[in-house]
């Protein structure tokens, strides 16, 4: 903790000089700067564009919707935009620094909920960044959605460069990375664990959500921790002008949602609640003895903005899956999440943002059967201090410097008898410790009217610290008769292994006229944490494992360049990007792992190379009645990890060919809308048996490749209609209807083949039992839902 | 435990699944070596079955191996011949007991190739005790008409050695393990030493004869059955790991195992 201290007051020092700096060096400019907000519930904007015509130069408000313009003094047109709001003209008269907040009025011609989209008009052609997309949360609730529950994750997984492992899972592969390489955030807070029912539903209730955007490449320095991709998410902050609320009712889940505020424009709340009811209605079934599942989540949040100077805010997350298998065997699971951050202004040009993190995930199982009677449980929980600057010394320059420190503790088993007569003991896997530091330097620069730079570096630290003791193996990956040559003992404190790594980020963007530009970035990204997964889908039973003795750092660096092109006064976006992404020591296991409670769990890793490289074609509609998108990506992935597939290269479990989505919403008239989803891919790559053996009375397969074989092609059509009542002025709230169907044409995609001794519908096997049979399984057939939506 | 938690938890997804039979239009791979081999701590004939794997999905036992030349070493140079009694089993010739401790090293030479493979014996483990009791909740609605007998084993499980084992339980002198669905194994990491009262995995009718062999295992034939396990019970690679080879202990190419384990019984009659 000194250390910390230490280096908040380092950092503090830094920003004030910094902005004493400004002050001296610029003394005849003058900067404006404020805050951007919905004029109806004063929630920040974030990304808002900020013009000035007559410099024809701008800014965009940040992820926390202040925005910095430092202009010579003189009088401007400063046009606000933003997507889905009328745009906003001002005339300043600019003589000293000045503060302007704005405050700007949607323009949804309906009543429909604000539209909170974060994206500006042609900010796809005009940013440096590449390789990043917005999740339309608005009209992903116009979208069709599985048992009527709208899922960002799945949103996530239409865009171009994203794979699945399959319908029904909440697992994504972003341009050839695996599930743990992409660090999902909520208000800053990592989510370990995304799924709900075993990843049929995502943990992020949709009625909270502000923005979300997906980062997939070109990754600002600000960033790191994960090889693949980052998911920010971004809650609302809570109506601070009145009262408001929503609840809902969908075939799966009931939500309850509402905000308002605590004291009028200075501070608000938020609070929503989400809980499957699935359990209700099996309780009832006496044949299920006890059999039941249930989900719930509940978000929470306070704002208070003390000044323009100081905000604060404080967001917490939990949510839990409970699974009960009869009376006697219990398993749950599920993160709680929390963030207290501190936004504050040193003066016009200086924005700093202080965070406070905590993420916990955990999972227990527990039989009690008695003789069998035991309580598993494990768990991970960070905490973290971020401390980052935005510094605006002119409209051409923006520099972003921070500290980011985290301190990590897995536990990654832990097992407690319940009962007298039990035959297990308590058993405790070593728990692990790692420091996790990075410092960063940001800098986007606008070299010219054409081009514009954003460069950086990311220094990253980390230790695998003590208390811990190290075993050394005769051979470290000999996972079946490993020997134990020594070992050696760390106190508290003690780093056991030091990894540290520059990691350089580096985009740039050419505007070759108004409407288009061409972009490059690279990115080097290095991950020291690891999922302990070796199937397709992670479990919400794997734990993390830090880099240490046996496990190296994985890293990736990647290239991209990219196209992009807007039509017709930007209502059309149009963007085609390639990429090449190299991957080292790409954590994977060995055939067969064992993985779970395993004290010599490193004799089971094999870490790898992998490439990934694609082609992700995009064109967008954001304005107008008929809005949405259409994704290809062209792509292949491959590994080579020592041991398995003996050493030769394989297509990763969630290589995919070609992939193609179409997501449309159509206003028919101010109160029907229509949506439709469309999704075209590659089977996913497969291992198959190639013969079969008998050993005593087991049947058991024999292969010849990992993955040689695919599944048949995924294809399946959605469909949903939104009906709107017209408002009635008496009463004080107003409510949609959703219907649609899920899997509108009844495809049976495949989910998995696998293989078993031949028997019948009752488990009866057939014949003298040394005939085995393929069987593939298929997951959702058409599924009508309804959701009911009030809003007071 | 862990594999019994994830695939209770698949019947989550598969509440929405369907699934069917299909045909598999696969390569096949060239049919290898399968070697069963035990040698194990009763003075018994020891028993080595050859058979080759085939493709997958065929009717019938895979075929048996014939005309090979068997042979089994200690580390302390006695050697024991194996002969054909019928095709593809072959018998030492005289009956023989592994000693705790020694290495047994096994060498099959088939259709022109050689294999070997050798382990070390290990030592005996002796049931305590076997009881039996009528399970009510069984007898409520048994799945089989008589059989709601329960039987249950004490067993001491010496806490100082690492030690693995493998279950197999009889009825009535027939090997029950779900008709080839079910292996039953464990390692001693979690158990506190004192089994009371275990349940058998079937129930008996009365005047059955139930019987239990605790096979004490090395790691590597626990390796061996873990990877058996898995592979049967594997998913096709969502949730569960990616289908691989189960692992083996002869070189050589051949599948299979060599197995040398010491082996204690106990059976019971349940009298009604």
């Amino acid at each position: 903790m000194k250390i910390i201290a230490t280096f908040v007051l380092l950092t503090w020092g830094i920003g004030n000089l910094f902005s004493q700096a400004t002050k001296v060096a610029t003394k005849t400019p003058c900067t404006l700067s404020g805050y951007i907000k919905d004029a109806a519930s004063a929630e920040e904007l974030l990304y808002v564009n900020v013009w000035v015509e007559a410099l024809q130069s701008g800014a965009t408000s940040n992820n926390y919707g202040f925005y910095s313009l430092t202009l010579p003094p003189g009088t401007y047109r400063i046009t606000y935009s933003y997507l889905g709001y009328q745009t906003l003209t001002q005339t300043v008269n600019l003589t000293k620094d000045t503060q302007l907040n704005v405050e700007l009025k949607s323009d949804a011609k309906t009543l429909q909920e604000v539209v909170v989209s974060s994206e500006k008009p042609d900010e796809a052609v005009r940013e440096v960044s590449m390789s990043r997309m917005d999740v339309p949360i608005a009209q992903m609730k116009k979208l069709p959605a599985l048992l009527g529950e709208p899922d960002i994750i799945k949103m996530v997984q239409s865009m171009p460069g994203v794979t699945s492992a399959g319908e029904g899972t909440s697992s994504f592969y972003v341009r050839g990375g695996a599930a743990d390489q992409n660090l999902v955030l909520i208000d800053e807070a990592p989510v370990y664990d995304v799924s709900h029912l075993y990843g049929l539903f995502s943990v992020f209730n949709a009625d909270i959500l502000k923005g979300a955007e997906l980062y997939k490449g070109g990754i600002p320095a600000k960033f790191g921790g994960r090889l693949s991709s980052l998911l920010e998410v971004t809650t609302k902050d809570g109506n601070a002008r009145e009262f408001s609320g929503g609840a809902s009712i969908s075939t799966l889940a009931a939500k309850v949602n509402v905000e308002g505020p605590i004291v009028k424009d200075k501070a608000s709340f938020i609070l929503a609640g989400r809980r499957s009811y699935a359990d209700l209605i099996m309780n009832q079934i006496p044949d299920l003895k006890g059999t039941s599942v249930k989900f719930y989540d509940l978000n929470g949040k306070i704002n208070w903005k003390i000044n323009n100077k100081n905000r604060f805010f404080l967001a917490a997350y939990t949510g839990r899956d409970v699974f009960k298998l009869g009376k006697d065997f219990q398993m749950d699971w599920g993160n709680r999440t929390s963030t207290l951050r501190w936004n504050h202004l040193f003066n016009e040009r200086m924005f700093s943002n202080t965070t406070l993190i905590y993420s916990n995930f955990d999972y227990a199982l527990e039989s009690k059967q008695g003789i069998n009677g035991f309580r598993w449980e494990a768990n991970q929980r960070e905490y973290s201090l971020k401390q980052d600057f935005s510094w605006f010394p002119s409209p051409k320059l923006t520099v972003q410097f921070g500290y980011q420190g985290t301190y990590r503790k897995f536990q990654p088993g832990e097992i407690k008898p319940n009962s007298e007569n039990t035959i297990f003991k308590p058993t405790t896997l070593q728990p692990r410790f790692a420091l996790d530091q990075a410092l960063y330097l940001s800098i986007e620069q606008k070299i010219s009217e054409r081009l514009a730079l954003q460069y950086g570096l990311r220094f990253s630290l980390f230790q695998d610290m003590g208390p811990g003791t190290v075993y050394r193996y005769q051979n470290a990956s000999d996972n079946v008769n490993y020997v134990i040559t020594d070992s050696t003992k760390y106190a508290s404190g003690k780093a056991i292994a030091t990894f540290a790594n520059p990691e350089p980020r580096f985009a740039a963007r050419y505007q070759l006229n108004p409407e288009s530009s061409l972009k490059f970035s690279y990115n080097r990204m290095v991950q020291y944490i690891h999922l302990i997964s070796n199937s397709t889908v992670p479990i919400p039973f794997n734990t993390w494992e830090p880099s240490s003795t046996y496990l190296q750092p994985q890293k990736a660096d990647q290239l991209a360049i990219g196209y992009f092109r807007n039509f017709d006064k930007n209502a059309w976006e149009f963007s085609a990007e390639a990429y090449y992404k190299k991957m080292d020591h790409l954590t994977a296991f060995a055939d067969n792992a064992n993985i779970f409670f395993n004290a010599n769990l490193s004799t089971e890793f094999r870490q790898g190379k992998g490439t990934s490289y694609g082609l992700e074609l995009l064109l967008r509609r954001n304005v107008g009645d008929l809005r949405g998108f259409a994704s290809y990506t062209l792509s292949k992935t491959e590994m080579t990890i020592p041991t398995v597939n003996n050493d030769q290269a394989f297509p990763a479990n969630y290589d995919r060919r070609h992939s193609f989505n179409l997501s449309l919403t159509y206003d028919l008239s101010k109160r029907w809308s229509v949506g439709g989803n469309f999704t075209y891919a590659t089977g996913r790559p497969i291992t198959l048996p190639t013969g079969q053996y008998n050993y005593g009375n087991y049947q058991t397969n024999l292969y010849s490749s990992r993955n040689g074989y695919r599944l048949p092609a995924f294809h399946r059509l959605d469909l949903a209609a939104t009906y709107e009542p017209g408002k009635n002025k008496a009463a004080r709230w107003h409510s949609t209807w959703v219907f649609g169907v899920y899997n509108a044409y009844n495809r049976k995609n495949p989910f998995s083949i696998y293989t078993r001794v031949k028997q019948d519908k009752d488990g009866k096997v057939i014949g003298d039992g040394t005939e085995k049979e393929a069987r593939m399984v298929y997951l959702f057939s058409a599924l009508p839902y309804v959701t009911w939506n009030v809003k007071f | 435990m862990m594999k019994n938690s994830i695939l209770a938890l698949l019947a989550i997804v598969t509440l929405f699944a369907c699934e069917k039979t299909i045909y598999l239009d696969v390569k096949q791979a060239e049919p290898v070596l399968v070697i069963e081999a035990n040698v194990t701590n009763q003075l018994e004939q020891q028993v080595v079955k050859l058979s080759k794997s085939s493709t997958f999905g065929v009717t019938g036992k895979t075929p048996r191996v014939s005309g090979a030349s068997v042979e089994v070493k200690d580390n302390f140079n006695n050697g024991y011949r194996f002969v054909e009694k019928e095709p593809g089993v072959y018998r030492s010739e005289q009956a023989f007991a592994g000693i705790a401790g020694r290495t047994y090293t096994l060498l099959v030479k088939a259709e022109g190739k050689t294999y070997t493979a050798s382990e070390q014996m290990t030592t005996n483990t002796p049931i305590d005790s076997l009881t039996y009791h009528i399970d009510e909740q069984e007898m409520q609605k048994p799945k089989n008409p008589d059989r709601f007998y329960e039987v249950l084993l004490y067993v001491q499980e010496p806490q100082a050695t690492v030690d693995y084992y493998l279950f197999q339980f009889y009825r009535n002198g027939k090997l029950e393990n779900d008709e080839g669905r079910s292996v039953f194994i464990s390692d001693d990491k979690i158990l506190n030493g004192q089994v009371e009262g275990l349940k058998f995995p079937l129930f008996f009718a009365a005047n059955d004869e139930a019987k239990i062999e605790i096979i004490h295992i090395t790691p590597s034939a626990y390796k061996f059955y873990s990877d058996l396990e898995a592979s049967i019970g594997n998913d096709g690679g969502v949730f569960s790991g990616q289908p691989a080879n189960v692992y083996t202990n002869i070189s050589g190419g051949a599948r299979g195992y060599f197995l040398v384990a010491a082996v204690a019984s106990g059976s019971l009659r349940v009298v009604q």
